[in-house]
Order: structure tokens, then sequence, then C-alpha cells
């Protein structure tokens, strides 16, 4: 390229300058890209992201405690008694009357219903077993309702997780999860 | 020259000697410790290697049932979990059924016991002995080590100039060509040759002439539904090939990867060259003219024929200011012996009117700024001090 | 940094506010845009800023490695196998932080010959080549414990050893030998604190990078004439664009050798034990460090032999002391360097003599390297001893012999005439 070239065709060196600017720009979006990846979760992670959980042992007014996501889930085969208890409160009472039920539509009312696994499995709760307050981990089966109490700062739910009494905001969340079996959920 | 030659003489020497010493060593070797492997690895084609590699989903499969079937009785796969097989061409509900066939262990549970349960696809294959010492006392005292990362940890050395070649021809497959030569390499000891009680020749095992573990494999020791001949030569392909994939799931991800970065690196790298000739061009046709300041704004090509436009502006401007000449008072003064000028600008300098140091003495502080508009110099003009240099000049004196 | 006065000038309003308050941006200009290079540099002077490429490379994969790895003996090799199995793109990020290791040293390594063929480390330069050293050494310390994180066979037996020097001191050896390592054997609490010494170290060489730079900056460049520039107009460039396009060419086609090994050979410079996890029981046929100790390895090891006081049998050094003082001398001996050497003329193209010394030196340090490599028996030893022998005759005694009897070849007055008459 002698002088005279460069000289008189600027727009081919424009060109050049843009051009080389433009890979090397485009290189270097391409090459954060894995430095950004790697702090999401890993293989191993998304590979616990939904879990199948067996509950053919867990009888009528017993619950098992399993730990999805790094957190606890609550689930509970409710005795009829529970049940009708729940189903007996008038919608008015609640202090959060959102059904916060992911397997339900999103401003879904608080009713039994819409929190337990749906027709035919009324008895069975699952529910994140973390506080909506601040995070802490609910007491089974205690409480002004008979069913959860928080002790950092005295939140009460009742037998279907609703907050009743307390700080906390909301009631307890229900994940998203489904029975593939008879006697196996399938959470997340 | 005299030391020319000797030196030329001393590294003949020191070539001739290396050259000696080699044949001497392995001569040495073979009477005292020999060195192991005895035999370097068979190369075998694998589809993996090279720039393009990739899987053959079939072998990998194969090769996963000879593990199952064979291997698994003694090796662990303890870093490969269930939902890698994907990479196998499994899909979700077999590699369901498969993690189910294993037992793995977990908890404590609620009473505090252990208990066992059907493996889950994010499960580890669990190992066949509870811990090493286990496998070790199983085994007469050696644990059979585990398979997930044994095609990278066993790699025999190549040795000079096979080293230097594998940069060029990406041979990196020394650990599976090992593991085919040793699956296939079981043969009676030579006579002289000591093979401890229990141990196994093999020529081709990396850290001694025999092995605890006998030949694992033989002709028809595993069924295959796909046709492919049931021999031990496709057999040792085929757990080799897998095992490669155990040792390095990433692999091929890696090269395809590599070869979209090197593409990318090679276009930049030709795009970097013309833009470094560029510029260095720039630089030439400017020499002389207004290097060191006018470039700092450089590397934008806008400026350039800005600045070359300068001139002529200039010399069409108002002829008010400092004294100019249109032709020189008989012969014209060398310039470029004020520090600060080359022969470029000392002709835009002639143009412009300049052709004495006494000229240039005379400049007043308006007649430098009109000078350095002209030349589009931002300052130079006084930064260097050509007026007191043209003075020192024009006595006489020595510039720079 | 620059030497001289400034020549920037803010153009904004907020650039002259920020001007008189921080000048950040006069000080990136004086030194990376309107900074004068000599025009006629070489390639080989590009390893400066590929140096500084690798540098960046090495802290940032670092940093991410070090998001993900567990410096816990029982978890420490499960972790690094876990980023490259699970981590997304993990297995990228070790591995251009492994080869990045050894790539940091191929550049540092021609980056030092050239200052010594170059002579760049002569007056007034002593200061930024003893700088450069400092690098080095930090650097050295740096790749030894980051090897042994992985915690493989090879990183365990490979600590073994070189905490071992230390034990080589008389008295105090074992107890210093202890306290590095926090136990009586290499185990978890030297796991940890070498990790946390590996994390510090990289900013410790930045910092003297910048010293470095600074003391650069100061003297300015060499250039392969070895004459000082003295028409800053007509022997310079300023280095943006001229030096930057130039080294970021250069810096390309590094990462492109760099990526070669990355992506196809990335096991090519490893040593397949450090696939097996750390037994502290069982000890690997050879204990082989990394390619880029190699020479310093080999002479280690050549010190086969005690050396006794004169006409008595006391042992005045044991051959293992003796090994560790050799190995760390040959490094002490490149602090000197600048004294050793004392002709007046710097580069190697003027200097007909020492041209083929130094080349006679650089083969000499290859052979070490390949020496190191080799079993310590045999004629592998003899040959170490000598090259160990050259590898000091060649600082204390050739160079500065050489510095009185050689003659230089006649030498042009400036940059600027030798550039010409290679054009002419």
């Amino acid at each position: 390229m002698s002088a005279a070239d460069t000289g008189k065709d600027p727009n081919r060196r424009d060109f050049l300058y843009l051009a080389t600017g433009t890979v090397a720009a485009v290189g270097a979006a391409a090459t954060a890209w894995p430095f950004v990846s790697q702090m999401n979760p890993n293989a191993a992670t998304r590979a616990l992201a939904s879990i199948e959980v067996d509950v053919s042992s867990i009888e009528p007014g017993q619950a098992i405690t399993i730990k999805w996501r790094g957190k606890p889930v609550f689930i509970r085969n409710r005795t009829d008694k529970e049940v009708e208890e729940a189903k007996a409160v008038d919608l008015g009472e609640l202090k959060d009357p959102v059904a916060r039920n992911d397997n339900a539509p999103g401003g879904a009312p608080a009713t039994d219903e819409n929190r337990a696994a749906g027709d035919g499995r009324e008895n069975w709760i699952v529910m994140i077993g973390s506080c909506t307050h601040l995070g802490c981990v609910p007491v089974g089966l205690s409480g002004d309702f008979g069913g959860w109490f928080c002790p950092c700062h005295g939140s009460h739910y009742d037998t279907a997780g609703r907050i009743r009494k307390g700080p906390a905001p909301e009631n307890l969340h229900v994940p998203h999860f489904e029975f593939t079996s008879d006697t196996t959920i399938l959470i997340g | 020259m005299k030391l020319k030659s000797l030196f030329t003489g001393l590294a003949a020497a020191a070539i001739a000697a290396m050259v000696a010493v080699s044949p001497a060593m392995s001569a040495e070797e073979a009477g005292g410790t020999p060195h192991y492997p005895l035999e370097h690895p068979k190369h075998v084609h694998w589809s993996f290697g090279g720039p393009f590699g990739h899987w053959d989903v079939g072998q990998l499969q194969r090769g996963f049932k000879i593990y199952r079937e064979v291997c698994s009785a003694c090796h662990a796969l303890s870093r490969v979990a269930f939902r890698n097989l994907e990479d196998l061409g499994y899909s979700e509900e077999q590699i369901k059924t498969i993690a189910a066939d294993y037992t793995v262990t977990d908890g404590p549970n609620g009473d505090g016991e252990m208990y066992d349960r059907p493996g889950v696809p994010a499960d580890r294959f669990p190992s066949p002995f509870p811990n090493k010492e286990a496998a070790a006392s199983a085994n007469n005292g050696a644990a059979p080590p585990d398979f997930s990362l044994l095609a990278k940890a066993r790699a025999p050395e190549r040795g000079f100039p096979w080293f230097i070649f594998d940069v060029f021809t990406l041979y990196a497959e020394n650990g599976p060509d090992y593991i085919y030569s040793l699956l296939t390499g079981y043969q009676e000891a030579p006579a002289g040759t000591e093979v401890p009680e229990g141990a196994n020749y093999n020529p081709y095992f990396v850290s001694g002439p025999a092995l605890a573990m006998a030949a694992p494999l033989s002709d028809g020791a595993v069924t295959y539904d796909d046709g492919t001949p049931e021999t031990l030569d496709q057999y040792a392909r085929d757990v080799a090939a897998f095992m490669m994939w155990a040792a390095e799931p990433s692999l091929v991800e890696r090269k395809s990867l590599g070869f979209k970065v090197m593409a990318m690196l090679l276009l930049l790298a030709i795009l970097a060259y013309l833009t470094k000739k560029a510029v260095w061009a720039g630089l030439k046709e400017e020499q002389g003219t207004a290097p060191a300041m006018a470039l700092s704004s450089a590397g934008s090509a806008v400026s350039a024929p800005v600045r070359k436009a300068a001139p002529k502006k200039a010399a069409a401007a108002s002829r008010s200011g400092p004294e100019r000449l249109s032709a020189p008072r008989g012969v014209a003064d060398d310039l470029k012996m004020i520090s600060g000028v080359g022969p470029k600008l000392e002709k835009t300098l002639n143009g412009l009117g300049f052709w004495h140091f006494a000229q240039i003495a005379n400049w007043k502080k308006a007649d430098i700024a009109i000078v350095d508009g002209e030349l589009n110099f931002k300052g130079r003009i006084e930064r260097d001090d050509w007026v007191k240099q043209a003075k020192v000049l024009a006595k006489g004196g020595r510039g720079q | 940094m620059s030497a001289g006065h400034s020549t920037y000038e803010p153009k904004t309003g907020f650039g002259k506010w920020m001007d008189e308050r921080l000048p950040l941006t006069r000080l990136v200009y004086d030194s990376f845009v309107a900074y004068p290079v000599p025009r006629n540099l070489n390639n080989w002077y590009t390893f400066g800023g590929i140096l500084s490429l690798m540098l960046a490379i090495q802290l940032i994969t670092g940093i991410v490695l070090a998001m993900h790895y567990a410096a816990t003996t029982g978890v420490a090799f499960t972790s690094v196998e876990n980023i490259m199995r699970d981590v997304n793109y993990g297995w990228l990020m070790r591995r251009m932080h492994a080869n990045g290791a050894s790539f940091f040293f191929i550049a540092v390594y021609i980056h030092m010959f050239r200052g010594m063929y170059y002579g760049s480390y002569k007056q007034p330069r002593e200061v930024l080549w003893i700088l450069g050293v400092v690098i080095f050494l930090l650097m050295m310390a740096a790749a030894f414990m980051g090897y042994v994180l992985p915690w493989g066979q090879m990183s365990f037996w490979g600590a073994t050893v070189i905490t071992g020097f230390f034990s080589a001191i008389p008295i105090v050896g074992e107890s210093i030998q202890q306290w590095l390592l926090g136990g009586f054997a290499v185990d978890n609490p030297t796991l940890n604190r070498f990790f946390s010494l590996h994390y510090l170290l990289p900013f410790m060489i930045a910092g003297v990078v910048v010293l470095h730079v600074w003391a650069l900056h100061v003297t300015g460049q060499t250039n392969p004439t070895g004459i000082e520039v003295k028409n800053i107009r007509k022997e310079t460039v300023p280095f943006t664009p001229y030096a930057t396009m130039k080294d970021a060419f250069a810096m390309v086609v590094f990462l492109i050798v760099f990526c070669w090994f990355v992506f196809y050979l990335p096991d090519y410079l490893g040593h397949p034990d450090n696939y097996v996890e750390a037994d502290p029981l069982k000890t690997p046929a050879h204990i082989v460090p990394e390619w880029y100790f190699l020479p310093f390895y080999a002479i280690l090891r050549a010190v086969t032999f005690n050396i006794y006081l004169p006409f008595t049998d006391l042992v005045l050094i044991n051959s293992k002391l003796g090994g560790v003082i050799a190995m760390f001398g040959s490094i002490a001996v490149l602090f000197f360097l600048p004294w050793l050497d004392s002709s007046p003329v710097r580069s190697a193209t003027y200097r007909p003599l020492y041209k083929q010394f130094f080349w006679i030196f650089a083969g000499v340090c290859v052979m070490l390297g390949w020496l190191g490599s080799r079993p310590a028996e045999g004629i592998y030893t003899l040959l170490a001893q000598i090259c160990t022998a050259y590898y000091f005759i060649h600082f204390l005694v050739i160079l500065p012999w050489l510095s009185r009897v050689e003659k230089p070849r006649p030498m042009p007055a400036s940059i600027a005439e030798a550039v010409l008459s290679k054009n002419g």
C-alpha cells in the first residue's frame, strides 16, 4: 500500500479501521459471555432443580421436610379434621387473600382448594417452609391455628399454611409440583 | 573469523555428543532400570481426534455397555453423573431407567440411618467398593483405579522428536491409545522377564512389565446389538473411547468452540495487520511534515486529508504578518538544522515563503501564531523554540 | 509517568475541570498515547504488551476459578473436576488459566532474552531490569503455588519437593519448612495458605508491573541499535497509534498460538499424573515440575556432591544445600547482570563476540530445560553439571571478560542513521 493510495483513499482506510474495530468488539463481547455465564447455576445444581419425592410412607397427620433448591419444603398429609378446619375459614378473615400457589392462576383466592394438591388429593399440602416475613423456618403442628408457627417473630399459619396472625405478609408459598403417580410428587 | 570457526566446531561437537549420548543412554537403560512402558502405544483412529473431532455415539454406547457388564465390577466411575449420559444419545426416560438400575446410598433419614434407594439422573455412578481400602483389599492390595479420569491420567510420554510434531498434528490421543494397547497387549512374557506372582505381563503397561489386572476382555465377552463385530479389538476401541468421554465430556464442545475462536482470531489478525500497515504507511507519508504532534490525533483517518489541505489554505491566506519571500535571497539556508524540522516540513516552509534562518529569527509572537496555524501545529514552534534556534543558526552556530 | 513535559490538552470543560483535580486522563495520554517510542523497534519488543495481556487473562480467569474452587484437601481435586464438568464454561476457564501460566512464561522468557540480547539492562535501565527480575520471581512463586491447588499427584509431590529446599538450610531449615507447611508435611494448612498467597501474588505482580512501566517511561525504551534517542521527532513515533497497533497485532498472533493449545492441546503442557488425586502414601515414578521450571530444576539436581572444607573431610555444604544455593543463585545472578556486563555497547548487533556467547547461553538454557525433564542419573547428571557450570561462567566470567576485550563493530551515530543505512 503506497502512501499515495492511503492518502487518496481515506474511505478505504476508514473502512479498515471500522472493520478491525468491529471484529475486535464482537470478539470481546463473545468472549465476555463465558465469563458471565459461569456464574449461573451449574449443571449439577440444575439437575436438582426438580426432584421426585416418594410420599407413600407419609400417613395422615404426618409430614416430612425435604430440601429443594436449597430450601425446606413441607409435605403434609393432613387429617380430615385439619382439612375441614381449613375449609371452614371465611376468606374475609384472611390476612392474605391470595392463594400464593404456583399451580393456580396468579390472583386465585386463598381457598383451601387453591392451596391443597387438588381434586381427590385435598389432604396433601406442599409448601416452601420459609416464613414470608424474614425467611425463618416455621414449626409444624403449633401456633394458635393448629398449623405452623414461626418462632422468630411469632407468625401463626393455619392448617392450609395461610398467615393468620403475626408480622408475615403472605401465605406460605406453594411451589410448582405434580403427582406423577399416587405416591410420587415431582417438585419443580 | 577464527573464533567463529571455533564456535562452529564447538556446536558441532556438542550435537555429536548429544547424538552419541542418546543410544548410549538407551543401552544403559536396557541393562539397568528399564523405561516403562516397554512399548509405545499403538495408534488408533479416533472419531474425536483432530480439530474437528466428534463423538461416535454408537461407539460410546457400546463402550458404556462394556463398562457396565465387565469393568464396573471393580472400577468406579464416580465423577460421571447419570445425567451426563445424554451425551451418549440417551433420552431422559432412558437415563432415568439406567439410573434406577443402580442402588445409591443416601441419608441419613429421620431415624439417623443411611438407606438405599434407586439412582436418579442427578446422581453420580456409585462405586463398586465403599472406599479405596476396601477396593485394595478385595484385589490383592492393588486398588482398581477410578475410570473417570483414567484416559487423561495414563498418557505415556511421547519423547523426542514426536512431542514437537504433536503440536502441529494435534495428536492428543495417547490416553485412549494407551488403553486400547493395554487391553489388546496381554501376552506371554518373553524368556528372561520376571513376572511377579499374580501379575500379568503386558509390555504396554505404564509403570512396570506386568500389572495386577488379568486380561479383562476377550472375543465374544459382550453382546452387541448393533451388529458391530464382537472382537477384543473392537471392545478395546469402544471402551477406550467411552473412557475418553468419561474423562473429558467437554472435549467435542471444546474443539468446536475452538474452531470458531480460531476463525475469529485469524480474521482479526488479518485486519489488525492491515490496520497496522495502514497506520505505519501514514507515518511514511507524513514523515518530515508534522509527525509526533499531529499523529497524536491520528487513528482517525479523516485527520490526514484535513492536514494535507492546511498548507494550501495557508498559502492563499493573507500575506500580512511574518516576512515572506517568493524565492531565496541567494542560497537558501538548511532549515532542517532546526530541531523539529524535517525535509518535508522544510519544503512546506519554503512554500510558505520561508527560506532563511534570519526570517524565522525575526518572528514575533503573532507571527508564530500565524505560522503555527498554517502548519496546524498547536504550539510546536514555540515549544521547540524555533526562533531561538534560528537566531543561533543565523549567527552561524550549530543547532540541536 | 512520562518523562518530560506533558502535551495533553483537555478538550471539554469537564476534561479541564477534572484535569485540575485528578489528571488521570493526562497520565494515560502521556503514558500510552503521546509517549514516544523509538520507531525502529522490532517485533521482539511487543512481548511487554503481550505480557500485560497474559497477566490480565490470568487475573480474570483466576478470579473466576476462585468462585468455584475449594481449598480443602478432601474436596480440592473434586472441586476442580466439577469446574471442568459442571460449571458453565468452567472447562474453558480452567484450560485458559492452566495454559495461560505456561504462555505467560513463554512470553516472559522471550522478553528476558530480548532484554539480554539488546542490552536493555544497562545504564540507565538497571532499576527497570531489577524490577523485571522481581516480577519474574513473583511469577515463579505464583505459578508454583497455583500448581499445588488442583491437588493432583504432581501438585502434592511438587510441593513436597520444593518446600523441601528449605529444610536444606542449616540449623533452622527444619523449623522454616514446618512454618511454611503449617505441619510436618504438605497438608490442608499448606493448601489453604498456598491458595491465599496464590490469590495475593498476582496483585503484587500487577503492582510491580506498574513500577516496571513507570521506570520504562522514565528512561524510555531501548531499541535494536542500543543507541539512545537523540532526536525525538525523527527517531520516535507516538505510542498511539503506532506501537498500539503493532502490539495489538502481535497480541492477536500470540493469542492464536495460545488458543491452539487451549482448544486443541490443553493437556500438552501438563502432566498426566496430575489427573490422579494427591496420595501422600504413593510417589509418582518421576516427579517433574512444570516445563518452565525445568532449567532451574536441572541446576538444583546438578549438585550431587558435598563441598568439603579444603584439606579436611568436614562437609561445608552438603549436596542438598548446594543444589538449593545453585538454584537460587541462578536467579540471584540476574540481579547483578547490569554490573557484570559493563560493556558500554548495548546491542548484540554491534558486539560480534557477545552475540555468539548469547546464543550459546540460550542453547545452554534450553539444554538445561531438557535435562531437567530427564531422570537424574548417569550421563544426564554430568551434562547438567557442565551446563550449570557454564550458566554461571557466562554471567560471572564471560560477561566481565567480554566487557574488557571485545572490540565492538563501528556504530552509527544515531538511530536515524542506522535505519537509513539499513534502508539504503
